[in-house]
């Protein structure tokens, strides 16, 4: 959660509060936010165990070992976003994350992989209540039965041609991580499609 | 049980039915009240008002009645609501009464009562079918659009609303193991064997509450205990969810069901986003179709007067809406269902009387018809009904059914209701969408589905189940087998069915039966007027293919897709070609088997929410300072300042004028920007790009086109070295995805050997060209700790520094390149940042009076400069095209290089890049006016086109771009500009592309 004037969320001007139903409910709680350190870490098709290794030392954390796998630690979340490719968030603004992209780059050669920040480049959305799940139906094709998407997986789906990244955190509680250009649209979307189940904006970032 | 002269109507039974007698419905019918109960349809009410003529026919503005209880209802079509919330052709029989309801007849002036166009009906011999490509031909050859307009008048359904529709819909994508389609006997019964395999079930109804056809039952009967109980336990599961008022109207790939799910009345609520209607993409593992019969009337004289009905909906009047269709009744059938619908009615206090055209009938019928008082007489069929505004007569006559027709007199009876059950017809649309055509069972006079894709089953009366229990039975198996498919066993075996009065309920050995002569008007299609003449007729004119029938004679292609009428056509097609109804065939059924509105498969996607909209980081401070914005793709941008000007045209020439002479600034951050990384990265640049970047050294920018593999230019852009192994490449704001796709494709499939990484950083930088003669004194004043000198950054290079002072922490990477000519930088903030740092500039810029400029300007200047953009690579030109051939190189391959040297590409008769100004007074250039040489007849395709225009606020007059052949050859010449769209030609001058400061001094300086 990023806070500082230096900074300007690609959310403001949605008014926070709650928009409940006819008989008072609230079925979707949303807030919205800049991140503070988004890291993508990627590799060609004959890189990926160097690069795992080399990341896995670098973070000192066991990695994610499929493509919609998640390991968190205390202070961030190491996704595997595809085959040669991690993306890595983290919100504490203590773990000099600004310079997340510079430590990677100094543990992760060149001729290993490659170390992108995407610090400005993603935002998040977070949904929970009862009603999130049939809020998120209306929006994203994919199945987002328990069996189908477990805690803690991730799936990239999207909603008129843009990408979403899907984080599930429980049975009623996602993460999406969206794209900053169209942050402002889609969480418009997002509190349009909970409307009809009551929805609360607590924030914008 | 009898009729009440009170209580929701004189037809009205006091007691039974579904409906909820303590709660009155009140709605208006043609502005009259009428009041029902809960649970009622339109038509129920109607019906116990005592009221039968609804409508008037399509073409011939016939009186009809009501014919069906359900969806199928081929007449009974209402207008439903008012103003912008009107809708059209609703089937009474679907309509659910609730408070407020307003519901009118339609295709009637001034009312069905009396109908001025009942004048078609003597007319008719005018309106046969295909009348017209026979008829209204003269006496010229354009008669036929002036009688159009008026024949469209006087035919036809409802009206629609042309105002906004006011209401919400939605849609859900929905996933499940298992999809049961039809929540009759079969459908509840593979969804309970099903959830106790473990399945996620998911059970759509058409109606308003589960149970098909046994909600047209007695409520007291042994099928109807077996659904409130068979209800419970599916509820008990926990695995079942069932959706009602859902309509399957389709099936489609990858076992993906569209159904339209209809809210409640009452319950839509768009101002708090509550859908009207909600369109449910169903994805399942399997699918199981246990979609019912429908009925099917009779084929006789008279057939289509108000008061005759099939027989089946006069049953679930009495039994499921306690309303008495008629008092003095004669049920014709030719099967045994019909027998208990006639025991239901006489039970309800009706005179009634059934002719079944059958030698025999089961001892069993023949004793429950006469325990209820029903006469009963076997090989009788009726001849025809007459009455018009209401069935008056009906003739009832001797029938052998070993020869195939009437043989004797018949004998005409007073009555007020005819119920006709001519067999029933399986409902295979679904299986249809699929492309599998159904095969006909001779042993049911049906056809069925003719087979089913992988993972779909069928169930019920759809596969020809005759009795209650087989339909229990089969849709049983359906689900076992479908859980078998999934590996999923089904604990425990299908529970006992009632058995007592299951007899067999519908299919025959006796094929439809038409009886009259021609003339006699034997309707066949009600709802599109069809009748026995008209595919007589068809036939006689040579229209032997079903297909051709039914689009020369409109049959089925009505509103209800021909529900009631496609078997009986068929076998009357069948019976003048002397073919057996399977050499016949069937038509095609297609998606949707019901009206689907537009607003449900629109969904939410509409007004604010009709594409995605994607924001820089500078739009609000756009919008609150005079920025008018355009939609580039779905980005937003500023096309003009309203400061500089009150008009588009006033404006972009200020702000061009503001670059040109100071210093403005644009924002550009929707270009395309992309992260290469790799130690294969220069080698893959140099690859996809036609000019060399192996070689560019760190902290310089280089610009190049890139070619599609066909040697067509895909786009162009600037790629700066950040270090050995990373570049940063911008493309244009249209092509950045298909740029993005491109390289992804290239380093999977072409060259996986490379060791390369992309990545899209579109979103990471917000980017601000400051272009103009002072851009670098403002940029000096923005970033005091930067070298803005020639020697530091000369043309083309880069610096990316970390910002001090109030702005510490604020990373910028800024590029001294143009696009508008001048000397110019492109600074890129990191997107959170992008509008302090616009803020930032703006305020530094202030002694120089730095300003914002828009789209319009940005793009104008350009053209002075002779720059292409998307208007000159319009997926069309070469490099030679644009004039840009010198920059291939000619000493590495790279992508599209082989095939831009194909013949077609490498003529030189290619139209190419020039500049044209005008030649004559008036003579300003249009966008895609075609070009002529001076002595060329203005006509065809010409020797090029205008592709970019504007009105150059530098040199004082109109200018423009353009292709021409012969290209920089013919500068001094003058061309013909002809652009037929706006009537216009004028001459022009063909002129260097580069109007201004050719050898690049201003931004060089």
């Amino acid at each position: 959660m990023v806070k500082s004037s230096l900074y300007r969320s690609p959310f403001a001007g949605h008014p926070l509060g709650d928009s409940p139903t006819r008989g008072g409910d609230i079925g979707v709680t949303v807030s919205a936010d800049m991140l503070t350190s988004v890291t993508q870490v990627s590799t060609w098709h004959t890189g990926v165990s160097a690069l795992c290794e080399v990341l896995g030392t670098a973070l000192g954390q066991a990695l994610p070992a499929q493509t919609g796998d998640t390991v968190r630690s205390a202070d961030r979340l190491v996704m595997r976003t595809g085959p040669e490719e991690f993306l890595i968030v983290s919100d504490d603004v203590s773990d000099k994350a600004a310079d997340m992209t510079a430590l990677l780059r100094q543990s992760i050669a060149a001729d290993v992989g490659s170390v992108t920040n995407l610090s400005h480049a993603r935002c998040r959305i977070h949904l929970e209540g009862p009603k999130c799940v049939d809020t998120l139906s209306k929006l994203f094709p994919i199945d987002l039965r328990d069996p189908a998407f477990p805690q803690q997986e991730i799936r990239l789906s999207g909603h008129h041609h843009v990408p979403s990244l899907l984080h599930r955190l429980g049975a009623q509680s996602f993460n999406v991580y969206v794209f900053s250009t169209y942050a402002f649209d889609q969480l418009a979307t997002v509190l349009d499609a909970a409307r009809e189940y009551g929805v609360t904006l607590k924030s914008t970032g | 049980m009898s009729a009440s002269p009170d209580s929701g109507g004189a037809f009205r039974t006091t007691q039974g039915g579904r409906i909820r007698r303590d709660q009155t419905r009140t709605f208006t019918y043609n502005g009259k009240t009428l009041t029902g109960f809960a649970g009622d349809t339109v038509a129920a009410t109607l019906l116990a008002h005592g009221i039968h003529l609804v409508a008037r026919s399509f073409k011939y503005h016939r009186p009809r009645g009501i014919v069906a209880a359900g969806i199928e209802e081929p007449n009974a079509l209402m207008t439903v609501g008012t103003g912008s919330a009107q809708e059209p052709n609703i089937a009474a029989t679907v309509i659910e009464t609730h408070a407020g309801l307003a519901v009118r007849t339609q295709n009637a002036w001034p009312s069905v009562e009396f109908d001025a166009m009942a004048i078609n009906s003597l007319l008719s011999p005018l309106f046969v079918a295909g009348f017209y490509y026979k008829t209204f031909m003269g006496p010229t050859r354009k008669a036929w659009m002036f009688y159009e307009h008026f024949i469209r008048k006087a035919a036809g359904l409802g009206v629609a609303s042309q105002k906004p529709d006011p209401d919400r819909y939605d849609w859900h994508h929905g996933f499940t193991d298992l999809l049961v389609i039809g929540s009759g006997p079969a459908g509840l019964s593979a969804a309970l064997a099903a959830a106790r395999s473990g399945m996620d079930v998911t059970l759509v109804e058409q109606d308003v509450e589960a149970g098909g056809s046994v909600l047209n039952q007695p409520v007291d009967s042994p099928q109807a205990i077996w659904l409130a109980q068979t209800l419970a336990d599916l509820a008990a599961s926990g695995r079942v969810r069932i959706l009602t008022r859902a309509t399957a109207f389709g099936l489609y790939d990858g076992n993906t069901v569209g159904v339209i799910e209809r809210s409640a009345p009452g319950l839509a609520d768009a101002a708090n986003g509550v859908p009207r209607q909600r369109l449910h993409i169903l994805r399942a593992g399997s699918i199981v179709m246990a979609c019912g019969a429908i009925e099917r009337p009779l084929v006789f004289p008279g057939n289509d007067r108000p008061g005759v009905m099939l027989a089946d909906a006069v049953g679930a009047y009495v039994n499921r809406y306690g309303v008495v269709a008629g008092r003095r009744a004669v049920f014709a059938t030719n099967n045994d269902a019909a027998y208990f619908d006639a025991v239901a009615l006489a039970k309800a206090g009706a005179q009634v009387t059934l002719a079944d055209l059958r030698q025999h009938a089961q001892l069993e019928l023949l004793a429950m018809a006469k325990t209820a008082g029903v006469e009963v007489r076997l090989s009788t069929t009726v001849t025809n009904a007459k009455g018009s505004h209401r069935v008056k007569t009906c003739t009832l006559a001797p029938y052998d059914l070993s020869q195939g027709r009437v043989t004797g007199a018949g004998v005409t009876h007073a009555v007020d209701l005819v119920a006709m059950s001519g067999g029933w017809t399986p409902t295979v649309h679904l299986t249809s969408h699929r492309g599998i055509k159904p095969t006909y069972r001779a042993d049911l006079c049906s056809f069925v589905p003719g087979g089913f894709d992988r993972g779909h089953f069928g169930a019920g009366s759809m596969m020809g189940t005759q009795t209650f229990t087989q339909a229990v039975q089969s849709g049983w198996d359906a689900a076992v087998q479908a859980a078998s498919d999934m590996g999923k066993p089904v604990a425990g075996s299908c529970p006992q069915a009632p058995v007592q009065a299951d007899v067999n309920l519908g299919f025959v050995a006796v094929g439809p039966m038409v009886s009259g002569k021609a003339g006699d008007k034997s309707f066949v299609d009600f709802q599109s007027d069809v009748s026995v003449d008209d595919i007589a007729l068809a036939h006689l004119e040579g229209y032997q293919s079903v297909e051709h029938l039914k689009r020369y004679t409109t049959l089925g292609m009505g509103t209800d897709q021909g529900k009631t009428s496609n078997l009986n056509a068929l076998a009357i097609m069948a019976e003048k070609r002397r073919l057996d109804i399977q050499q016949v065939g069937t038509t095609t059924f297609r998606p949707p088997y019901t009206p689907a509105t537009i607003g449900a498969l629109a969904g939410r996607s509409v007004r604010a929410h009709l594409q995605a909209v994607r924001r820089t980081a500078m739009h609000d401070w756009h919008e609150a300072h005079g920025g008018v914005m355009m939609e580039a793709g779905p980005w937003k941008r500023p096309l003009w300042f309203r400061t500089h000007g009150n008009t588009l045209s006033d404006a972009y020439k200020a702000e061009m004028a503001i670059v040109r002479e100071q210093v403005g600034m644009a924002d550009v951050s929707t270009l395309g920007k992309i992260d290469v990384q790799g130690p294969d990265a220069a080698e893959f640049l140099n690859r996809v790009y036609v000019n060399g970047f192996a070689k560019l050294p760190i902290g310089k920018a280089r610009y190049g086109f890139m070619l599609r593999e066909d040697g067509i230019v895909m786009d162009d852009g600037t790629t700066s070295r950040l270090s050995e192994t990373e570049f940063f490449m911008t493309t244009t704001t249209a092509q950045a995805g298909k740029v993005m796709s491109h390289l992804e494709f290239l380093l999977q499939v072409v060259w996986p050997e490379l060791r390369v990484t992309v990545a899209s950083v579109s979103d990471q930088w917000a980017a601000m060209s400051v272009a103009g003669p002072k851009s670098r004194d403002v940029l000096k004043a923005a970033f005091p700790d930067v070298d803005f000198s020639t020697e530091a950054i000369p043309h083309m290079g880069l610096v990316d520094t970390d910002l001090t002072g109030a702005l510490a922490g604020v990373r910028v990477r800024i590029i001294r390149l143009t696009f508008s000519g001048e000397l110019a930088y492109e600074v890129y903030a990191p997107t959170h940042h992008g509008n302090l740092i616009w803020e930032h500039l703006l305020e530094q810029g202030k002694p120089w009076n730095l300003r914002p400029y828009g789209l319009e300007a940005l793009g104008s200047l350009r053209i002075e400069k002779g720059h292409v953009v998307g208007s000159e690579m319009d997926g069309r030109t070469t490099l030679d095209d644009m004039g840009m051939g010198k920059m291939a190189s000619k000493l590495k391959p790279f992508w599209g290089d082989a095939l831009r040297r194909s013949d077609n590409l490498a003529r030189t008769d290619r139209p190419t890049l020039v500049g044209l100004e005008p030649a004559e007074e008036g003579a300003t250039p249009s966008n895609g006016a075609i070009l002529f040489f001076a002595d060329d007849a203005i006509k065809g395709h010409g020797r090029g086109h205008i592709t970019s225009t504007t009105y150059s606020q530098s040199l004082g007059k109109a200018i423009g771009l353009g292709l021409l052949q012969g290209g920089t050859s013919r500068i001094g010449q003058v061309v013909i500009a002809a652009s037929p769209v706006q009537g216009r030609q004028y001459r022009l001058k063909v002129v260097d592309p580069c109007f201004l400061d050719a050898e690049g001094e201003r931004y060089r300086g």
